[in-house]
């Protein structure tokens, strides 16, 4: 971590202190565990001797896998029996491409995990655009109806959040 | 077609939000596209991943005060935060000392390297002086070139010397000024005389006939010349010396600038007393001229130690100053001078410094000492005799001296105190 770093150190703990547990919260499913990780992520943080390029997509990072990795430590898998578990380290030598491997399942469970996090973080409108379009699967020309908005401010508006969601797990490595 | 648009359209295909002819034009571009293909599968996986997210549970929406870290947990970073902040400020400070000791280093390497320079500076100012002094000697007038460079003749060399003799100067201020060594001054003056012998060099043996010609046409006759120095001796001042004498005549000789030897800066040699070249005059009036200016010399050497020896003699008659002192050098106050004959003097003191001694002198030797502003001053040595009428006394002179400015004596004959 840089000195330019540190001194912005402050503002990125600020913006994502509270996000971060509730990400963690999210995996772990324990507010205290959750509030250990990311407080590990942020002494990590100022450990990095590295240049830290994304700093909230490193946070996301390591706060996911220090979370994952806590769990593994304590044989505590988020909707996975003790069984599963030892199965997913079991499988994880000898897993493929397969959808239905429990480290794919795994994974996937994470990514949800993820993108239901960033669309918590959104505005109450923007919320309501992705619900809107993805859960109640309405075209542009009826979301315009509900909003009031124009059928191309409705594109562009859900063109710009998906855009940022997939920057993000990009950034994070969640996706390619 | 840029990033934004391809994004829009392959999102709008996904989302079922265009007809059917741009859903076969963006598919189209998909399978022809590599990166439309890449783009359309990870738009499809977010889509897909977003879709599933809103189908789950909403997740707890926790209490805003419990999404913060505890106190502890908040100093332990802080703490942490500091250290990292010692230790960055360490080894910045250890950073900008090494980056010191380098500038240092690259400040000792640039000074060494200056001193090179220096050194270069040093080895190549003397040529580089050199040069422009050339330079300057040759081609410093613009008049030259206007007066027309073949054309020899009196002026073209007055102003070839006037040009050498300007770079004189020039050499004399760079050197006042300390700017070059004593090799630069050496450097100079080499390429001074270079130049010189270089421009006469370059004249043609048709030009340094016409110039001696010219010499030759502008001196005098025999009996001009002879006028001028007869003339030259009646007019010396009675002050002059014989060297002063000696140099007004050679002055005279070489001042109508006519000489070749003029157009050289060096030196040129004075010529003899007689201020007559024998190789310029030939012939009958060559030896009239010698033998009448030797007369006129030695007339003008004999006025001179004549006026010499009156000046001493009206020194004695009538000094402005006059002192006697022992032989030890002390002064016994001031005389008055009552008459003097030819190696004597008769005086009597006018007044006593110290009243308690014995005021009448013994008979001795004595020094007087007299002192003119015009004449100078003289001293005489004798023995001091004194004489029945009063207070009077007579002195015989043995030695008499000039004192100069620099208080040496100069022996004068006794005959010169003669009138």
């Amino acid at each position: 971590m840089s000195t330019e770093q540190i001194e912005e150190f402050a503002k990125h703990f600020e913006q994502l202190e509270s996000p971060l547990i509730a990400y963690a919260c999210q995996i772990l499913k324990n507010l205290e565990d959750a509030r250990d990780q990311v407080q590990e992520a942020f002494k990590r943080m100022i450990k990095e001797e590295q240049f830290i390029e994304n700093p909230k997509a490193w946070l996301y990072r390591t706060t996911r896998n220090l979370s994952i990795s806590h769990i593994r430590k304590h044989q505590r898998m988020q909707k996975e029996g003790e069984e599963k578990q030892l199965d997913f380290f079991a499988s994880k030598l000898d897993s493929g491409d397969d959808p239905n491997s429990p480290v794919e399942k795994l994974e996937r469970s994470e990514k949800i995990n993820r993108v239901a996090h960033f669309v918590s973080l959104l505005p109450e409108d923007s919320k309501d655009l992705i619900k809107m379009k993805f859960d109640k699967k309405l075209s542009y020309r009826e979301i315009s109806n509900e909003t009031g908005l124009t059928e191309g401010n409705v594109g562009y508006k859900l063109h710009h959040l998906l855009q940022g969601l997939a920057d993000d797990l990009k950034a994070e490595g969640i996706t390619s | 077609m840029n990033e934004d648009k391809m994004e829009e359209r392959i999102l709008a295909y996904l989302v079922g939000e265009c007809d059917e002819e741009e859903a076969f034009e963006v598919e189209k571009m998909c399978r022809e596209n590599a990166l439309w293909q890449a783009e359309k599968i990870r738009y499809g996986q977010i889509l897909g991943l977003l879709e599933e997210s809103i189908n789950q549970p909403d997740p707890e929406s926790l209490p805003e005060k419990e999404t913060k870290l505890t106190e502890n947990q908040r100093n332990e970073i802080k703490s942490l935060l500091a250290v990292k902040s010692l230790t960055l400020q360490k080894n910045e400070d250890e950073n900008s000392k090494e980056n010191k000791n380098e500038m240092k280093e690259n400040v000792m390497t640039e000074k060494e390297e200056k001193d090179e320079k220096n050194s270069k500076v040093i080895y190549w100012a003397p040529l580089a002086a050199a040069a422009v002094a050339a330079m300057i000697a040759y081609w410093g007038s613009p008049e030259k070139e206007a007066g027309g460079a073949t054309v020899a003749s009196t002026s073209t060399v007055e102003q070839k010397q006037s040009e050498l003799n300007s770079s004189h100067i020039d050499e004399k201020t760079l050197s006042g000024k300390e700017t070059f060594s004593a090799e630069t001054e050496i450097a100079l003056q080499d390429a001074i005389a270079d130049s010189a012998n270089e421009t006469l060099a370059l004249r043609t043996a048709s030009e340094i006939k016409e110039l001696e010609q010219a010499n030759i046409e502008n001196l005098p006759s025999g009996k001009e010349l002879a006028a001028k120095i007869t003339n030259r001796s009646l007019s010396i001042d009675k002050n002059n010396s014989l060297a002063q004498l000696e140099a007004n005549v050679s002055e005279d000789s070489v001042s109508s600038d006519s000489s070749l030897a003029a157009a050289f800066s060096l030196p040129v040699p004075l010529p003899a007393p007689a201020g007559l070249q024998p190789e310029a005059i030939s012939g009958e009036d060559s030896s009239k001229i010698k033998s009448k200016a030797e007369t006129n010399f030695s007339k003008a050497i004999e006025k001179s130690t004549t006026e010499s020896s009156n000046r001493w003699y009206s020194l004695i008659k009538g000094p402005q100053e006059s002192f006697v002192f022992n032989e030890k050098g002390d002064s016994l106050g001031k005389i008055q001078i009552l008459e003097s004959t030819p190696g004597k003097i008769q005086f009597k003191r006018t007044n006593w410094p110290n009243q308690n001694r014995n005021f009448t002198l013994e008979t001795g030797a004595y020094e007087i000492r007299l002192s003119q502003e015009q004449a100078g001053t003289l001293i005489l040595k004798g023995n001091v005799i004194r004489l029945e009428e009063g207070n009077k006394y007579e002195f015989k002179i043995t030695e008499a001296w000039e004192l100069d400015k620099e208080e040496k004596r100069n022996p004068v004959p006794i005959e010169d105190l003669n009138p």
